[in-house]
């Protein structure tokens, strides 16, 4: 080890050696962390309970849950609107399967949960400031927190949202805020009251329900009105899952074991992806991906996966590509492999107006 | 194991090591308060699995593993930390760091891909072998080279901007 870098003010002249102590000095710099052991056991133990309930209850129990609605775009430019995915979901409680549509009917169909779409969002917003359109979202089966709706403005600022398992006692540097009827709502302190940080922030609210929810904020500086519309935002964010279209469906893929999900369009252009693990556990080694964006708009943006190859296509307005690591995952090469994947997918162009919720045939 | 044995074993465990996976947490991301709630994350995960945890030779390990799938999951499945797909445009839009930004460990790190984040820290904090990280990275461990040497190349530059064209010899 030498003593040439100080992590903060000396140029690095001999970084492999020199970076272990300056990484120590950084994991360092403040005081130790508390972790709340109790808080944890007993979010492990309903995590449990729910993996369990889960497992008796197989597949129905996320389709039992409510009608849904696929994605719906809000007119950008428009005056702040409210309920703008349209009316509130049925309250059928019943495990009846859900219906399929059409891709013709998928856009026209509000409140329909599609099982041949792996993704969906779970939350939605009430409401939207001017501007702005809530479209596309992430999603990962049984990880609930990792699954978010978004919303963007043609300037590029933007908000997602998602909830959060147990508490966020664990932050404990905050700056109050006022949800209106949340039991409690707060920024995030980045240092000295400041609640940006790198252009972002982070509001975490706890629903009447009990449900914590984090909202992340991205590039403030882009609207003056933000801070004021996000808690707007915030205090009518509704539980409600809906399937996501996609554009484009796939055949073959149905034996695949889906990992995550994820669209989303922005300033024009789409960006969407699938993603499968090489095996029905989740640290299976091998994940591969289904990738599509606008021909054009990131041509460099389809590297995927760090030492995958990618295969590579473009059709009807999209790149398609699928990203898999070499050797291919015994799964897909049981279904003849990256380019039999490809060759299964029909793309569905940038248009929002013709994706498809019926996306796994 | 009856419960309240795996419990009282799962607590003396988190209590003795939530410290070091808090630290770990906040080299994978950046920010205390997010580090707390990957942290937390991970160790709810564990929990589920502490059974077949507890029998692990190396706890730890096990661990820091949770933790690492923890962070790419939420890199993977937010879009907007989506950097393997944004990661041009993300540093085509930031804006250029100032002179002390530019030296600072924790900025450059942060304008690391999120795979190529987790080998510097699983490799430099950790202390693990090319080999180690790539079984937590579940890559080979030529995946693990390659990601270490662009990441060494891209922090060399962030770090020290007037030595940007001095790369070689560094990427080992």
């Amino acid at each position: 080890m030498t003593d040439d870098l100080d992590p903060t003010t000396t140029l690095p002249t001999a970084l492999p050696t020199a970076l272990p102590m300056a990484l120590h000095e950084l994991a360092e710099s403040d005081p130790p962390r508390v972790m709340d052991v109790e808080k944890v056991l007993r979010a492990g133990k309903h995590s449990v309970v729910r993996r369990r309930m889960a497992a008796l209850g197989g597949g129905t129990a996320v389709l039992a849950a409510t009608g849904l609605a696929v994605g719906v775009l809000a007119p950008a430019g428009s005056a702040g609107h409210r309920d703008v995915p349209g009316p509130a979901p049925a309250a059928s409680t019943s495990a009846v399967p859900a219906p399929t549509t059409s891709r013709s009917d998928a856009v026209k169909e509000a409140y329909v949960l599609d099982p041949r779409d792996p993704v969906m969002t779970n939350w939605q917003p009430g409401y939207l400031p001017p501007g702005m359109t809530a479209f596309g979202g992430t999603y990962t089966p049984g990880v609930p927190e990792a699954g978010a709706v978004e919303a963007t403005d043609p300037t590029g600022f933007e908000f997602d949202v998602a909830q959060r398992s147990g508490e966020l006692s664990s932050i404990t540097q905050t700056v109050p805020a006022q949800v209106q009827g949340a039991k409690q709502a707060f920024w995030y302190d980045y240092g000295h009251g400041s609640v940006v940080a790198h252009d972002s922030a982070t509001l975490a609210w706890q629903r009447s329900d009990g449900q914590w929810m984090l909202m992340h904020v991205y590039k403030v500086s882009k609207r003056t009105d933000w801070q004021a519309q996000m808690l707007e935002v915030a205090a009518q964010v509704k539980k409600a899952d809906r399937s996501l279209p996609m554009p484009f469906s796939v055949t073959r893929a149905k034996s695949l074991h889906f990992n995550s999900g994820a669209v989303s369009m922005k300033t024009g252009s789409v960006m969407s992806i699938l993603t499968f693990d090489a095996g029905p556990e989740r640290e299976a080694k091998g994940e591969f991906r289904i990738m599509a964006f606008k021909i054009g708009s990131a041509p460099d943006q389809a590297e995927g996966l760090p030492g995958a190859e990618n295969v590579c296509e473009n059709s009807n307005g999209l790149t398609i590509c699928v990203n898999s690591p070499v050797p291919e995952p015994t799964s897909l090469a049981a279904i003849g492999g990256a380019k039999a994947l490809l060759a299964g997918i029909t793309s569905l162009g940038n248009d929002p107006a013709n994706w498809t919720t019926d996306v796994l045939q | 194991m009856a419960r309240a044995d795996r419990d009282a074993e799962f607590t003396e465990y988190l209590r003795a090591r939530s410290g070091w996976l808090c630290r770990v947490a906040y080299l994978l991301c950046g920010d205390w308060h997010r580090a707390d709630d990957l942290a937390q994350a991970a160790a709810v995960r564990l929990y589920r699995r502490w059974n077949r945890v507890s029998q692990a030779d190396n706890i730890d390990g096990y661990a820091r593993r949770v933790l690492v799938n923890v962070y790419l999951d939420e890199q993977r499945t937010a879009w907007s930390r989506f950097t393997f797909l944004h990661r041009d445009t993300i540093e085509r839009e930031a804006p250029a760091l100032d002179a002390d930004a530019s030296l600072d460990l924790r900025a450059a790190l942060e304008r690391l891909a999120p795979r190529q984040r987790a080998t510097v820290v699983l490799r430099y904090y950790c202390d693990l072998s090319v080999e180690q990280t790539a079984e937590v990275l579940g890559c080979s461990p030529g995946n693990v080279k390659s990601q270490t040497a662009r990441a060494l190349t891209r922090l060399r530059v962030l770090l020290s901007p007037a030595s940007a064209i001095e790369l070689e010899g560094i990427t080992r």
